[in-house]
């Protein structure tokens, strides 16, 4: 037995190519694995720890602005109300409680919420929702400021708290005035330390602790900067006192525990009765409003990151193993072919069939000894990068680095087993056939059907076509084998070209459409014409219905929210189709226009209806055209249709498309509009942000899809040599015949260049579907949708890159092929 | 062709630091038309003889001289069109492409020829018309060297050169086989060089040259025998 293995392992040797590049593809699948998983399964971890051991809230809400009561107009007493307010106010001490327009209930609604009042309406209410669904809930309050691209955000210190702990780093909690705790990442980027001082807005402070927040796992500091920014965004804990007179935008805002054990991991508290088909929306004393909403990201972002990523990584993992598997199978198939006689004489002597198959494990085990230890210390050492990348966008807690029997087990006992199970499986079949069987001389092949078909086509064609073609199709098993190999190669060459660079092209076609700078929301509506500006009417509103182009109504299971977006003729914002074609003057009454994302997510077409209740009354709008936008949910109706269907005798707005520099600076706006102004959000900042955190994302899809590339270029390597080595009695025969190399390569060793052409042809669909399903399946969770697709010219790249590959396999092969004597060669084996 | 004329060949090699001469001071001359036998014990360096002045190995020092050119000094590219142009090979072990037919198989030899013969014909002369379709596994191994023979001789070379040709084959097959080459030398003229380690198969030729160590020791013009009356050793 240990003699054949010895046998075996020297065989081996002659095989160096193949067993370098079994060994190259296990090592690959384990950086991959180890060094995305390293990252990811330490941050899951310290993740669902995290938010037991902080009591995190489950959700936030704000009461619904409603059900304003006549009591609660008092709650404006004390504010400087400016005379268009003051008057709402008055003819609402008329009307309430049931009796008021809905633009007077729109303009009362827009003053309680701009001097953020609303945490103080429904509170009996609330109390009887949260006895009936279990949950408790406290005030969670903030201030934001902003300087230039630095964001600010204070946050009072309460040890009593219940929901949202804070978790300190270092230092202590702020106890007297003027102390704070600052965010860890900010203090580690920005080179602070405990004792220092920290100015914002003139205002000194004493660095007493640094903290993560537990409600700001993913700190998303406000909905212009989704990205957060470890060296310019800085949260800070402050006393009482200090919070109070600290200047800055206040937010308020319920956040709320469930009483029961909910499990974080599987979301169940989202399936819970709050969260189920009559849903929090509904109720009529709270609501989620947009900071909710980001709440909820800055907790679950997290998930929905590491979510994908196991699945990407183990999914792709697993498909580099199946690869190397089937690689191995070849291999180890074609081996036997080669040294049938001597399997054969084995046999004639006694050795069974399975102690001969063993010997054969000698390809798993060497490439799993050599491959996965290689490929093991590469992932962790290529981990440390990655694990950088993740934490800068998490504020939480790390485990430290972990190797559990799980983990060892998938990196070198999977890939062993199953391995040598196929190894061993395929040198049984082959080798338990009869020894004189296997001594007999030549392969017993017979000529099949597909090989008789084709030379009765190819009759009349010239020798060498029908040479060729009769060589290629005789041995199906063959031809097979090369196909599949060139599909996987030309697979992973396609997800290359997918992925490389796609973030920043999608965020290059989305900003490009937006040539403004800030868009300004108001809390009331205005009728004056800023003719410099592109102005919106904005509201948001649920899609009640969606009818295709046919009749036919389109099912659709959870609501979908968009902003219905009343528009004339944007002068900064583009709205083109994929085409490039300006689709506004396809506005008109009745007529919408939607983004991408929201057509893809529904599979919605042009001419398809979609139906929106406004004022009680359903408003059918047909889909005119589709603009390229990947991450929008906003939709386009023609302004003047959308402000009469609200009522508005007037065309109105309360969203403006800027590009006046006066909003960069809120000082530089008259005070008359700045009352006015719910919030400026700034485009390019947004899109500055956005890009630097995309450019990580692209970094880290081309370190992969490059890793697939190279292994697609191994596995043509090793086809080609598979090929070169098992025609080597024939290419040295040729050669004796007197046969250029030129000519051998046209006959014997490019046969195979149609079929690889062709598999890669084919690839290129199958690639493009997978991913795309892959996507639209995560898409919902990520947000936007992905566009994929390639270009003609990206497409030959990959053919020739392809090719190359398989032609410098057989260049390469063949110089070790052309080493050997052909007396040698042809010597009978 | 006039003749092939080997000068002084040496040819060596290296085990264990140790040189060892399969061909040593090796100087003949063939003239064409000529059926020259070489006969010797294994090891005694016939085959290694064959290679060499067939062109598929190279010398280690000497002259092997085509139409007056020195085919030792030319490159693999040249020498590759000296083999295609010239030579014929027939291995004891038939070296058949698998994956081909018969006949097929005979066309891979005459593919690359420039006075391409008859290939219909060819195959009536080695007696295999009624298996040019079959894979060549199908086959009895005197009808698979009859195979090779044919496509040795389709590109109708100069020289044939045959290593052990019946070696595998019993005493009628071989001398079948035999007879075929015998016919195909009177009838196209062909050199053929025949390496055997039977004394009796050695007798088909015009001169036989015996070998022993690298060396020749023997070098004697011959009487030719019909292949049928030979004794088979």
């Amino acid at each position: 037995m240990s003699l054949l293995f010895l046998n075996a392992l020297k065989g081996l040797w002659q095989k160096k190519i193949q067993i370098i590049a079994i060994i190259l593809l296990l090592a690959i699948a384990t950086t991959l694995y180890v060094a995305t998983n390293a990252a990811v399964s330490r941050v899951e971890e310290g993740y669902y720890d995290y938010l037991v051991e902080q009591n995190v809230e489950h959700f936030s809400f704000v009461p619904t602005l409603e059900k304003i009561d006549i009591d609660d107009l008092d709650l404006l007493d004390d504010k400087d109300l400016t005379d268009d307010e003051a008057l709402t106010v008055q003819q609402a001490r008329l009307c309430l409680p049931d009796d008021c327009d809905s633009q007077t209930m729109l303009f009362l609604r827009s003053i309680f919420s701009r001097y953020n009042l609303q945490v103080y309406l429904n509170k009996e209410e609330i109390d009887e929702i949260a006895d009936e669904y279990g949950f408790i809930y406290e005030l969670t309050k903030s201030k934001l400021r902003t300087d230039g691209n630095k964001y600010y955000k204070a946050v009072p210190y309460d040890e009593d708290r219940l929901i949202n702990k804070p978790y300190l780093v270092s230092g202590d909690f702020p106890k007297a005035d003027n102390e704070v705790a600052i965010l860890s990442n900010y203090a580690q980027v920005n080179d602070l330390a405990i004792g220092d001082e920290y100015e914002v807005n003139e205002q000194k402070y004493e660095i007493v602790g640094t903290m993560f927040l537990s409600d700001y796992i993913y700190p998303i500091m406000t909905i212009s900067t989704p990205f957060f920014d470890e060296e310019n965004n800085n949260i800070f804990l402050m006393n009482e006192a200090t919070y109070e007179k600290f200047s800055g935008t206040e937010s308020k805002l319920f956040s709320a525990r469930l009483d029961e054990e909910y499990e974080f991991r599987n979301r169940s508290y989202r399936k819970g009765p709050i969260f189920g088909e009559e849903g929090i929306m509904s109720e009529e004393a709270i609501s989620m409003n947009t900071e909710n909403f980001i709440r909820l990201m800055r907790v679950d972002t997290i998930q929905a990151d590491i979510e994908p990523n196991k699945i990407f990584t183990n999914a792709f993992v697993n498909v580099l193993l199946a690869i190397s598997a089937v690689i191995i199978l070849i291999i180890v198939k074609k081996r036997i072919e080669n040294e049938k006689n001597q399997v054969g004489i084995l046999k004639a002597i006694g050795y069974s069939a399975s102690a001969i198959a063993s010997s054969y494990l000698v390809y798993p085990l060497i490439g799993v000894l050599f491959g996965c230890v290689l490929g093991y210390f590469a992932g962790v050492f290529l981990s440390e990068p990655l694990i950088s990348v993740y934490v800068s966008y998490y504020n939480l807690p790390l485990p430290d680095y972990q190797i559990t029997w799980e983990y060892f087990s998938r990196i070198f006992l999977l890939p062993l087993g199953l391995l040598a199970i196929v190894s061993f499986a395929v040198a049984f079949l082959m080798v338990k056939k009869p020894p004189l069987f296997l001594l007999k001389e030549g392969s017993n092949l017979k000529v099949n059907f597909l090989a008789r078909s084709v030379n009765k086509i190819l009759r009349r064609a010239a020798f060498r076509t029908r040479f060729k073609y009769s060589l290629a199709f005789r041995s199906f098993g063959k031809l097979l084998i090369v196909s599949l190999v060139s599909l996987f190669s030309g697979l992973l060459i396609t997800l290359f070209m997918i992925g490389n660079g796609l973030f920043t092209e999608i965020l290059d076609q989305t900003f490009g459409n937006m040539k403004f700078d800030h868009i300004v929301s108001y809390n009331t509506f205005l009728d004056d014409e800023a003719e410099e500006d592109d102005l919106f009417l904005n509201f948001e509103n649920n899609i009640s219905k969606m009818v295709a182009a046919d009749g036919t109504e389109i099912d659709f299971e959870e609501e979908i929210t968009v902003t219905l977006s009343g528009v004339d003729t944007p002068q900064y914002m583009k709205i083109v189709d994929e085409e490039e074609n300006d689709l506004v003057p396809k506005l008109g009454d009745e007529n919408i226009i939607i983004s991408y994302r929201l057509a893809e997510l529904n599979n919605l077409n042009k001419d398809d209806r979609l139906y929106f209740e406004i004022n009680d009354e359903e408003h059918k709008f047909i889909i005119a055209g589709i603009y390229q936008d990947y991450f929008a949910r906003t939709v386009f109706v023609d302004r003047e249709y959308l402000s009469s269907l609200y009522g508005f005798e007037e065309t109105v707005y309360n969203v403006k498309y800027s590009v006046d520099d006066k909003y960069r600076d809120t000082g530089a706006i008259d005070e008359d509009e700045l009352d006015k102004i719910e919030g400026i959000f700034s485009i390019r900042e947004l899109e500055e942000n956005i890009k630097s955190e995309i450019e990580a994302f692209d970094y880290v899809i081309y370190i992969i899809t490059t890793f697939a590339a190279v292994m697609a270029f191994i596995i043509m390597l090793v086809i080609a040599n598979v090929i070169v080595e098992e025609n080597r009695k024939n290419i040295s025969l040729m050669k004796v015949l007197g046969y250029k190399n030129r000519e051998i390569g046209d006959i014997i060793l490019n046969i195979y260049t149609p079929f690889i052409i062709f598999a890669y042809l084919i690839s290129i669909p199958i690639m493009i579907n997978l991913v795309k399903f892959i996507l639209d399946y995560l898409a919902e969770d990520i947000g936007f949708v992905i566009p994929v697709q390639i270009s003609i010219f990206q497409g030959v790249v990959g053919l020739i890159a392809i090719l190359i590959a398989y032609y410098l396999g057989i260049g390469f092969s063949r110089r070790v092929l052309n080493k050997i004597s052909l007396s040698e060669a042809l010597k009978r084996e | 062709m006039q003749e092939i004329i080997l000068e002084r060949v040496n040819k060596i090699y290296q085990v264990e630091n140790k040189s060892f001469y399969a061909l040593c001071d090796v100087s003949l001359s063939i003239k064409k038309g000529e059926i020259v036998t070489v006969l010797g014990p294994s090891g005694s360096g016939k085959t290694t003889l064959l290679n060499v002045v067939s062109g598929l190995d190279r010398v280690s020092s000497g002259a092997i001289y085509y139409d007056e050119k020195n085919i030792v000094k030319f490159s693999d590219r040249h020498l590759t069109n000296h083999r295609r142009l010239k030579s014929g090979f027939i291995f004891q072990n038939y070296n058949l492409l698998e994956y081909l037919n018969v006949k097929e198989n005979i066309l891979i030899g005459s593919y690359v020829a420039q006075n391409k013969i008859d290939i219909a014909d060819l195959i009536n002369v080695v007696g295999l018309e009624k298996h040019q379709t079959k894979s060549v596994y199908q086959l009895s191994g005197g009808e698979q060297q009859r195979v090779s023979i044919a496509r040795a001789v389709a590109k109708n070379p100069e020289v044939l050169f045959c290593d052990e040709p019946t070696g595998a084959l019993d005493e009628e097959m071989g001398k079948n086989v035999l007879d075929k080459l015998v016919e195909i030398n009177e009838k196209m003229g062909t050199t053929i060089i025949l390496v055997t380690h039977n004394p009796g198969i050695a007798e088909i030729g015009d001169r036989v040259i015996k070998m022993n160590s690298g060396k020749i020791f023997s070098d004697e013009i011959n009487k030719r025998k019909n292949p049928h009356d030979i004794e088979w050793a």
